[in-house]
């Protein structure tokens, strides 16, 4: 009997045991889950920057316009003041012109680029006139609201600088809290994707400002109506399914609606802020670098392509702005963060390697003036701007491709292992890539390859691309 | 892909049912555990992986998926299953 006891009470002990140690290794799972997901979630909010999270030199000059390859591009007048400019880029080869070889034109490039559209083929994958008919139907928005504002021209249409409108009593907000969250609001109405508010930078504006239009030259003390206080910036996201089709046609038609966007969503913020009370003017490729400033909005960061990658949108977004005199309390602006992207750029190299006029940087890391052939010679390197420690990349190279290809390429977003559409295994991915490194991103870039993203001049993507709306339902 | 949480869903409930019925039936050590969680994650993430790279219109991404966790997924299974849960029956 007493050793039945006994015996019962080993058991119930040896259970007891059993129950002690499952529930502490379930409470030890669960806690060291729940660490490992709030770490992973910090870092794919991305890590707020004290500051500018770009290193600047104290010998940064701020950009004059004239010196902006589209606005000289588009301009005769800067075309004759500069003539060795069109003397000093190769048309044959790439790079800087060797005796022998023929110059390349920026003028009449962007003549060539501008009227590409006459010479659709209709036997050319991705380049006939149903291509072109889209493209011209996705700029058509911009050239009525805000023409020429994709080559920089300021003061047009819903970028227009008429303050004559502003409301003569200003809203009574209770805080900055409410104005920001009534202008975060306002931007999800007018269809950005992101929005972010951070205080005006002169760094970013250009110095002077240039109308190509008019060919006169603009000032912020002079000409521009007000001293902005704050920028307010917004993404708008293109369409994967088109830029896929990169660098044909379809994927330049999703960036001209990107323009269009910018156009209603500046625009929009613009006239909201005038009507509250507050000065305003909407911008797209004017008045500034909307890259820097979408950085210092915290809306991503500043990749080895030029341009900015967003988290889960990657570099498949066009940016706007509205500068205003509104200001905020300091804290109530949003911060730069590190969302680990510019880590990945160093290691990956994809959009370098697609990129089909060789214009963007190979360097293993950032440095504070170009590297690319040529970079020394003020006279072929007269669009760089040394002094901030990015991928400086030859934009002269990617300009030439665009004219040789009738269309605004975009290979380096469709390439870029960070745009993907949103399905949950890539939101995975991302989350991985922002607190992995070295040789895990050199993987990764390799996997993305083997797995079949980020394919360039794929005709079966225009294929694809032109059967993606058939169901109707884009929800 | 609503379809497809729906039925992941599934698969994890079934999945913990038959994972309790293992436990009753074979002494599980920690190799038996370490293994069926593993090959059930990798199958998880195969169904996941490739049925969202299908619905996305990425059929390589989608082999991509079936061969680099779906397989990893049956050999763990089949593995843990002969070598550390069929010589454990209770």
């Amino acid at each position: 009997m007493k050793e039945q006891e006994e015996k019962g009470e080993q058991v119930i002990n040896q259970h007891r045991r059993q129950l002690l140690k499952l529930s502490a290794g379930t409470l030890a799972g669960v806690s060291a889950a729940a660490g490992a997901g709030s770490w992973i979630k910090h870092r794919v909010e991305g890590v707020e920057q004290d500051g500018y999270p770009v290193e600047i030199s104290p010998s940064f000059k701020r950009k004059d316009q004239r010196d902006v390859l589209l606005t000289f591009a588009g301009s005769k007048a800067l075309g004759e003041k500069h003539p060795e400019r069109n003397l000093s880029l190769s048309n044959d080869s790439e790079g800087p012109l060797k005796s022998g070889e023929k110059s390349f034109n920026f003028q009449h490039g962007i003549y060539q680029f501008a009227t590409a559209h006459t010479r659709a083929d209709n036997d050319k994958v991705g380049y006939t006139q149903l291509d072109y008919a889209l493209e011209q139907a996705c700029w058509h928005g911009m050239n009525i609201l805000a023409p020429l504002e994709s080559m920089g021209v300021p003061n047009q249409g819903t970028f227009g600088w008429d303050q004559s409108e502003v409301a003569k009593e200003k809203y009574p907000f209770k805080d900055s809290v409410e104005i920001l969250s009534a202008i975060k609001t306002a931007a999800k109405t007018f269809g950005a994707v992101r929005v972010g508010i951070c205080r005006r930078d002169k760094r970013w504006d250009y110095d002077p400002l240039y109308d190509l239009t008019q060919e006169k030259t603009l000032t912020w003390e002079e000409d521009f109506p007000f001293e902005p206080k704050s920028v307010i910036v917004m993404l708008t996201d293109m369409d994967y399914d088109a830029m896929a089709t990169a660098p044909m046609i379809p994927a330049s038609a999703t960036a001209a609606m990107g323009y269009t966007h910018n156009t209603i969503q500046g625009g929009g913020m613009a006239k909201f802020l005038r009507e509250l009370g507050y000065m305003a003017v909407g911008s797209g490729n004017d008045l500034g670098s909307s890259v820097s400033y979408a950085i210092a909005a915290g809306l991503g960061e500043g990749a080895r392509n030029g341009a900015l990658i967003a988290p889960n949108l990657g570099p498949r977004v066009r940016i706007s702005k509205v500068y205003t005199n509104l200001e905020l309390d300091d804290a109530a602006y949003d911060k730069p963060r590190d969302f680990g992207i510019l880590t990945f750029c160093e290691n990956c190299k994809r959009c370098a390697e697609s990129c089909p006029g060789n214009a963007i940087s190979m360097d293993d890391k950032p440095s504070m003036s170009s590297t690319f052939a040529g970079h020394d010679d003020p006279d072929y390197n007269w669009q760089g701007q040394p002094g901030m420690r990015k991928f400086h990349n030859d934009s002269k190279k990617c300009f030439k491709f665009w004219c040789e290809n009738g269309g605004d390429c975009g290979a380096c977003i469709a390439s870029c292992p960070w745009n993907k559409p949103d399905f949950w295994h890539h939101r995975l991915i991302d989350a991985s890539n922002t607190f992995t490194a070295g040789p895990v991103h050199t993987m990764m870039k390799q996997a993305d390859i083997l797995f079949g993203y980020g394919n360039t001049n794929d005709e079966k993507a225009v294929e694809k691309f032109w059967r993606s709306g058939f169901s109707g339902d884009f929800t | 892909m609503g379809l497809m949480w729906y039925l992941l869903g599934m698969l994890t409930t079934g999945a913990l049912w038959g994972y309790v019925y293992l436990q009753r039936h074979y002494k599980l050590n920690w190799k038996a555990n370490l293994g069926i969680v593993s090959a059930f994650a990798f199958a998880w993430i195969c169904i996941g992986w490739s049925w969202g790279s299908f619905a996305e219109g990425e059929p390589q991404s989608g082999a991509m998926g079936m061969l680099n966790f779906g397989l990893p997924a049956m050999i763990l299974a089949v593995m843990t299953w002969r070598k550390f849960i069929q010589p454990a029956r209770k």
